[in-house]
């Protein structure tokens, strides 16, 4: 991961943050909402890390 | 799929027999560097899920406090009807039409106590630290002494016998009740706030 996508996996990380903390302070939604948000966060990272170790894997063959 | 399955199998193959070929030493440094950045990894994890539990906690308590405010604004007002109900009671000269216009006013307030009791009950339940428990306990029996009461008047007037002191001793009460329940409810909102 360099230094750019990484900047790129924080900045939707926040978004992501915000945007449910939004929702769930003013839309009233769930707080439980905003409990779950690091897992999905992690969850998203392992889906890229796998994307993009397939990725590399078929630009190697 | 089939690739997939190898993969998995060359991988399990590397790390339970790797340590006893030739390169132990990288092979090792390479497993603790895994090892560390996992266990950095699900620190940041565990920090950031109980930041964000902090949050969550604050908006649950904010919601709490909002709905347990209704609810004692709603108690607040049935205080009042029932207040003025009684003094019109008390009244040497009261109309029917006067007494009827309090006892939908008390009716209403009752209503909207009820329901705003069954939304909020079991959240000011659960906040047993600060005195929930007793005082949804404490509101429950004063609305049930209160609607006891409103039904009693009723049957009274509508017999058109004139209401009698004890009934009258009754609702002044169930009115202290009311009051109490709803100091006690104001002292959950505030241990809430701080």
């Amino acid at each position: 991961m360099n230094g750019k996508s990484l900047t790129l996996h924080i900045g939707i990380f926040v978004v992501m943050l915000s945007a449910t903390y939004l929702l769930v302070r003013f839309g009233g939604l769930s707080p439980d909402l905003l409990r779950a948000v690091p897992a999905l966060f992690f969850l998203y990272l392992g889906v890229m890390f796998v994307f993009g170790a397939l990725k590399k894997r078929r630009t190697l063959k | 799929m089939r690739q997939g399955i190898v993969f998995v199998t060359l991988l399990s193959g590397l790390l339970f027999y790797a340590p006893t070929a030739a390169s132990q030493e990288s092979f090792s440094w390479g497993l603790n560097s895994l090892r560390n950045a996992a266990s950095a990894m699900l620190d940041w994890f565990e920090n950031l899920s109980q930041q964000i539990n902090e949050i969550a906690n604050n908006e649950e308590r904010r919601r709490i406090t909002v709905a347990l405010t209704d609810l004692s604004e709603s108690m607040y007002g049935l205080e009042q009807n029932s207040r003025y109900l009684l003094e019109a009671l008390e009244r040497p000269s009261v109309s029917e039409g006067e007494v009827s216009r309090y006892i939908s006013a008390t009716e209403s307030s009752l209503l909207d106590v009820r329901s705003k009791l069954e939304a909020v009950g079991l959240s000011l339940r659960e906040q047993y630290r600060a005195g929930g428990f007793e005082a949804e306990r404490e509101i429950s029996s004063a609305f049930g002494s209160r609607a006891g009461f409103l039904y009693e008047l009723k049957d009274t007037i509508r017999s058109e016998s004139p209401v009698p002191n004890d009934l009258i001793q009754q609702g002044r009460a169930t009115l202290e009740a009311i009051s109490a329940a709803n100091e006690e409810l104001l002292k959950v909102i505030g241990s809430l706030q701080t």
